[in-house]
């Protein structure tokens, strides 16, 4: 189907043209129960999650157009990842209280993870816009790279001037994502 | 926003204030808004750092309530035809064509053997579960990008070879270099050796795994059932098994509980 763009294929999945649909599940659906059973899923977990990806599209594509930058493929398996990353959070707490869970809305589930998508997306590309010393250092400095190993990797004078760095990309980060249109929706 | 402001955004998500500062700073996004959202902005984004997805506010605005709406009304239907395509897709794949098949040909079996052949094909062997179940890509991915010597990566590569004594060797030299150890060759040690039916030794390197540190350990313990599978010790897979069931954080939970009930 190499001939359609992300944004067809995103029409005829709204107006629910079974062809393209079968299409995605021959291309997509095989490797997205691969990294399912490889994160502590199960092939049913899979199928969960494939159908929710593509409700989740849908709903999001009917109340308002959007734009996939990537290959309609690519898209479907990040949201497929973000769901299932999502999934065994929400396992890790229900673990935690015991298996007593907030009974929710299964719509709310939807718009929530709708907006957790949308938030993702907007995020990562605003990243893109940061010089590349600055993401990998918010990323570092995220997942708890030591200082000191941080004011080795990038120079920095002292602990303080790498905090200083931090702050000034995260800021930065932020001023991208408030500038942009989508960010209303999702605050 | 000023700076010192922001640092105590920074401060309060760290979990750096004290008990005296946080409620104080509670109090002030209670009465301010604007400070509310930048805190959550600033929530989010830290999450999204870390590889978490964003916290689970709905705000309340415009577009929420679109989707609120569409939901409402298109919900159902759009669900039943995404589950549609799910039955279609199933009825074509092969995995599923050869499970009617199987129907099939028992239903005849039924039918012209009678009752004791009913028995025998339910009665369904552990080797038989150990094929089916045991699955390579339940092995967590162990090479990394900038890995292009070490003795880990040749393992595995050999093990995908099916070099297995190729691979113990290397495993070994990889647990002796003296470098951190990923817990997860432990998985790779064990289904060589399960492979090359030393199950005594897959075992001891399924232990490992479960006594690791690894998020994964519970990895182990699948594995350990799948070993005394091939061992025919199903009394001891059935023990694992159940372990597995009782706790459904442990990976592969609900092909274990499966599994138990076709033993």
């Amino acid at each position: 189907m190499a001939h359609i763009s992300p944004n067809q294929i995103l029409e005829h999945l709204v107006n629910g043209d079974s062809r393209v649909v079968s299409g995605l599940y021959d291309r997509v659906f095989p490797k997205v129960v691969s990294f399912v059973k490889n994160n502590r899923g199960t092939y049913s977990d899979a199928e969960e999650v494939f159908q929710d990806a593509l409700y989740q599209i849908i709903v999001r594509a009917k109340v308002k157009k959007f734009e996939i930058k990537s290959s309609f493929e690519a898209y479907l398996f990040t949201v497929c990842k973000n769901l299932w990353f999502k999934e065994l959070n929400k396992k890790k707490k229900e673990v935690r209280n015991d298996g007593v869970f907030e009974l929710k809305e299964k719509d709310d589930e939807t718009i929530e993870a709708i907006l957790s998508q949308e938030r993702w997306e907007l995020f990562e590309e605003m990243l893109l816009k940061l010089t590349e010393k600055c993401k990998e250092l918010l990323k570092d400095y995220f997942n708890k790279v030591p200082y000191h190993i941080i004011v080795d990797k990038f120079s920095y004078a002292s602990e303080n001037a790498a905090f200083q760095r931090v702050f000034k990309c995260k800021k930065q980060l932020m001023r991208l994502v408030k500038a942009d249109v989508r960010y209303r929706n999702l605050s | 926003m000023d700076e010192k402001l922001q640092l105590k955004i920074e401060a309060y998500l760290g979990g750096t204030l004290s008990q005296e500062e946080i409620t104080l700073f509670e109090e002030q996004m209670d009465q301010d808004p604007q400070l509310a959202m930048e805190v959550q902005l600033s929530r989010d984004v830290n999450l999204h750092l870390k590889g978490f997805s964003s916290t689970d506010v709905i705000p309340d605005n415009e577009y929420t309530q679109k989707l609120r709406e569409t939901l409402r009304n298109e919900g159902v239907a759009i669900k039943e035809a995404v589950k549609e395509a799910h039955k279609k897709y199933a009825k074509d794949t092969p995995g599923f064509r050869r499970r009617n098949f199987l129907m099939i040909a028992a239903t005849i079996a039924i039918l012209l053997v009678g009752t004791f052949a009913l028995f025998n094909l339910r009665g369904t062997s552990p080797e038989k579960l150990y094929a089916q179940y045991y699955a390579t890509e339940d092995l967590p991915s162990m090479i990394k990008r900038d890995d292009t010597t070490s003795a880990l990566k040749e393992g595995v590569l050999a093990f995908q070879e099916q070099d297995y004594q190729m691979a113990l060797s290397s495993f070994d030299a990889y647990l002796k270099s003296g470098v951190e150890i990923d817990p997860g060759v432990y998985l790779y040690q064990g289904a060589a050796h399960m492979e090359l039916e030393a199950i005594e030794e897959a075992l001891k390197a399924f232990d490992k795994m479960i006594s690791s540190n690894s998020l994964d350990r519970s990895k182990g313990l699948w594995f350990k059932a799948l070993a005394y599978l091939k061992a025919k010790e199903t009394e001891n897979a059935k023990s694992i098994l159940q372990d597995i069931v009782d706790h459904p954080e442990y990976f592969n939970h609900s092909q274990a509980k499966e599994l138990l009930e076709d033993l």
